[in-house]
């Protein structure tokens, strides 16, 4: 198999200057002698001048103003969420359709909450929103080919911003939107649900436990059967999603495989990933759906679907770990994520199992017997703090189960008390580079093609991230 | 879940090198014998005497490079920590190009993976680097973390390598081999359907170990030891699947000695004994297959040998014979024993443990 070298963002949006350096061990005496040196250190692009924002924590606010920018299908159901936080206040809402604004701030002021103001009418109100309105979060939950430019206007006037999958569709983006969160100071992340799910944080709180020893393998997926929601002419407004299968074939969607995998492998935190290589097969799911049960007459049958219908992305990591995702939201099947990690003693796999979590587990000296053992004790034991926490205001608040909530409470509760987000940029880039970089690959054959450290070098430093130590939110 | 005690760090390990080689003669017969050696020879001879030399002078020099690992906290769960390495030159020679490589324990993320210390380490001086550590949550029961430190170097002692460790133990050990006992090994033919030696519900048939004169609290001899059968009914929980478990055992000995068998081809493992004063010791523990094969049938003795097993059918494989064993782990003599921690191999099943004298 081939290794292509991709265009890191030095290539494609020029500049110049130091490469980002491994965090040193001990600080020796200037002139003292040569740099220390820790092991395996690459930077990719240079901060040019611009100060990593690896470890920087949220500006403290006690009351965190959002506002919201998109308010379709996502949007229109996240912001119950938001509003249900203690210490969220939601004071604008914005959408190109004037009448979801109004919408979604008539239910705000039912619910007993201010109202918000109103934005929307033209395709600049988002940036009315940000000029007119100051604001400590945005969310967007626009369609994908918007996430890139209204992320980067929230930054820029002077916001965090939680942004819907992917933050942006194309690599160069991808890099600005880091570059720009260092320049603004704010954050910018990806609302990656799945990361809260219960298995995937027991999971992982397994893994950093050393229960399946030595991690040697991870995969994830988004496997949704998605074909009635494509051909739905409300459900994706202008069916902008279908649109997306006519023109890339790439997995829109690996960031929900890849996050949990990465979170257990310490991926930016003690390991990088350091190749992609992709495939697709045929492209034939959708138009199978339209043959059977679309009218003659429906706008579908002007397209050419482009999208495999399974789309894999196989990565490697610099400490020879392999991880894999799957993309398939065009065929026939039942939901999973496919959740899996192995190490030396033994592995994980979700949506397999039986008992309460549906999960199975096998690890040494725990069973010995070749016999798949029920995943309910172990999420037991490892159960993340926000599900003990907040898993009963999750399931009632929110969407897929809950995780939708934790993700939003959490957020919030890190901004009220200053903590560094869980998710910050460079895993949200991480994990985001695999949407366009699947597409180079299968593009040129399933090559393998180097992949970007968007730490800039400082993948190596262990930092805490998801798997985080029980805090109060403040009353 | 408290941590039960942080012992003192385990001495700096020796590396395993073999010595060089020994130099032959006296210098007397070493000149007389040279006059009659080509030059060639003697030119090849200079040069291996050149390399062996300081290798053998390495070789026989003490020890003088310390590597000290600190602890980390594990009381501080779910959090990130730094540990230090500090490492003490004691030699008169500076150490030059020192990395040190940094260990946790299996699964954990420690980070990074090595420092190169920049600065020679004078003779006299130390230098301490620190790592980061993810502290994870900790499972119930007894466990013990390993994090240890390689370090190389040139100069100094001339060693050009040593290894400090730091051995930390959570949780207590389960009171007693009693208390331990997991897995039903010994059925009678009317209760066979409680046995799961080996996992498929295959079990010791207690007429068949009667036969050989194995009944409820009957003594077997082996490895130096006395053992007690199992004084139980049959269908009870008479052994322990080796899970890694710390057992509480109280004396001092030269050898532990079990009474054991295996139902796997590799029913091997590390004991670890923990000593009141704070120290460890380990020993290889092997059983071969309760069939009679797989590890350790070069090493186990056979103490018992019963025709037949119950099986969930009945009792069956009447030709053939299931064996236990006994097995001895050495011990650091004049020390009390503390805890003994079994393999994390649950193929091994320990049915009683015994200290020899």
């Amino acid at each position: 198999m081939s290794t292509a070298r991709t265009p890191s963002r030095r290539t494609l949006l020029g500049g110049a200057g130091l490469a980002g350096l491994a965090g040193a061990g001990t600080a020796l005496p200037a002139g003292a002698a040569p740099a220390e040196t820790t092991s395996g250190s690459t930077g990719d692009s240079p901060l040019k001048g611009r100060a990593s924002m690896i470890g920087v924590p949220f500006a403290q606010r006690d009351t965190v103003r959002i506002g919201l920018i998109g308010l379709g299908q996502r949007g229109g159901t996240m912001w119950q969420g938001w509003a249900a936080v203690p210490g969220a206040r939601i004071d604008a809402v914005c959408d190109i359709r004037a009448d979801r604004a109004t919408k979604v701030a008539d239910q705000l002021e039912d619910d007993g909450h201010d109202r918000p103001r109103e934005f929307g009418g033209s395709e600049g109100s988002f940036q009315d929103m940000l000029d007119e309105v100051k604001l400590d979060l945005v969310y967007i939950a626009t369609p994908w080919e918007f996430h890139y430019a209204h992320g980067k206007a929230a930054l820029e006037a002077g916001a965090n911003a939680a942004v819907e999958l992917p933050i942006a569709t194309e690599l160069d983006e991808i890099w600005d939107l880091v570059g720009t969160v260092e320049k603004t100071r704010n954050h910018l992340f990806l609302s990656e649900n799945c990361c809260y799910g219960r298995n995937e944080l027991a999971m992982m709180r397994a893994a950093h436990a050393g229960v399946f020893g030595d991690l040697s393998d991870g995969a994830g997926g988004y496997c949704h059967d998605l074909r009635p929601l494509l051909f739905d002419e409300d459900y994706y407004t202008d069916h902008w999603r279908r649109t997306w299968h006519t023109k890339h074939n790439r997995s829109f969607y690996a960031m929900h495989g890849l996050g949990p995998v990465a979170n257990a492998m310490d991926i930016n935190r003690g390991d990088r990933i350091t190749t992609i290589s992709a495939q697709a097969s045929a492209a034939r799911g959708l138009a199978d759906y339209r043959k059977r049960f679309m009218p003659a007459d429906h706008p579908s049958w002007n397209d050419t679907y482009v999208t495999g219908d399974l789309v894999t992305c196989l990565h490697e990591t610099e400490k020879g770990r392999s991880i894999r995702t799957e993309l398939n939201t065009t065929t026939a099947r039942p939901y999973s994520r496919i959740n899996s990690i192995q190490g030396t003693r033994g592995l994980f796999e979700d949506y397999v199992g039986t008992g309460d979590s549906g999960a199975r587990i096998y690890v040494e000296p725990d069973h010995g017997d070749d016999a798949w053992h029920s995943f309910d004790p172990f999420l037991e034991e490892f159960d993340h703090w926000l599900w003990k926490e907040v898993g009963d205001d999750a399931e009632a608040n929110g969407g897929h189960g809950g995780i939708d909530y934790l993700l939003q409470w959490r957020t919030v509760q890190s901004i009220r008390l200053g903590l560094v987000p869980d998710i910050d940029v460079y895993d949200s880039a991480t994990w985001c580079a695999a949407v366009p970089m699947s597409e180079m690959s299968i593009e040129q054959g399933g090559a393998t093609l180097e992949y970007p450290d968007f730490t800039r070098g400082r993948w190596s430093e262990l930092r805490q991230g998801i798997d985080s130590k029980q805090k109060e939110m403040p009353k | 879940m408290n941590p039960m005690r942080t012992p003192a760090p385990t001495p700096s390990r020796t590396d395993d090198r073999p010595a060089a080689a020994t130099l032959p003669a006296t210098s007397t017969n070493r000149v007389l014998a040279l006059r009659r050696i080509p030059q060639t020879i003697l030119l090849a001879l200079a040069l291996v005497l050149g390399a062996a030399v300081p290798a053998l002078a390495a070789s026989q020099t003490p020890r003088q490079i310390d590597a000290q690992v600190s602890m980390v906290d594990l009381a501080e769960q779910d959090s990130i920590q730094t540990l230090s390495v500090t490492i003490t030159n004691s030699s008169r020679e500076a150490m030059t190009g020192t990395t040190i490589t940094l260990h946790g324990p299996e699964g954990w993320t420690t980070s990074p993976e090595a420092i190169t210390v920049a600065k020679r380490i004078q003779p006299g001086s130390r230098v301490t680097r620190t790592f980061d550590v993810r502290v994870p949550t900790l499972r119930d029961g007894f466990h013990s973390y390993t994090f240890t430190a390689d370090i190389a170097y040139t100069g100094g002692d001339g060693h050009g390598s040593i290894t400090g460790e730091r051995v930390q133990t959570s949780g207590e050990p389960i009171a007693s081999l009693a208390a331990a006992r997991n897995n039903v090994g010994t059925t009678s033919l009317a209760q066979r359907a409680a046995g799961e030696f080996d996992g498929e519900g295959n079990s010791f048939s207690d007429a068949a170990l009667k036969k050989e004169g194995v009944s409820r609290g009957s003594e077997i001899e082996g490895a130096g030891a006395t053992f007690t059968w199992p004084d139980l009914g049959p269908a009870a929980k008479d052994n322990v699947v080796a899970q890694g478990q710390a057992i509480s055992v109280d004396g001092s000995g030269s050898a532990l000695a079990l009474l054991a068998s295996g139902s796997g081809l590799n029913a091997a493992g590390t004991v670890t004994v923990y000593y009141t004063d704070g120290t460890t010791s380990t020993g290889s523990l092997a059983v071969p297959n309760w069939t009679g094969v797989g590890a350790g049938v070069d090493t186990a003795e056979e103490v018992v040998a019963s025709a037949g097993r119950n099986t969930p059918d009945g009792y069956a494989n009447q030709d053939g014979t299931y064996r236990l064993y006994a097995v001895g782990v050495p011990l650091d003599s004049g020390k009390e024993i503390e805890a003994v921690q079994l393999p994390a191999n649950a193929t091994i099943h320990v049915f009683d443990l015994q200290i020899v004298g």
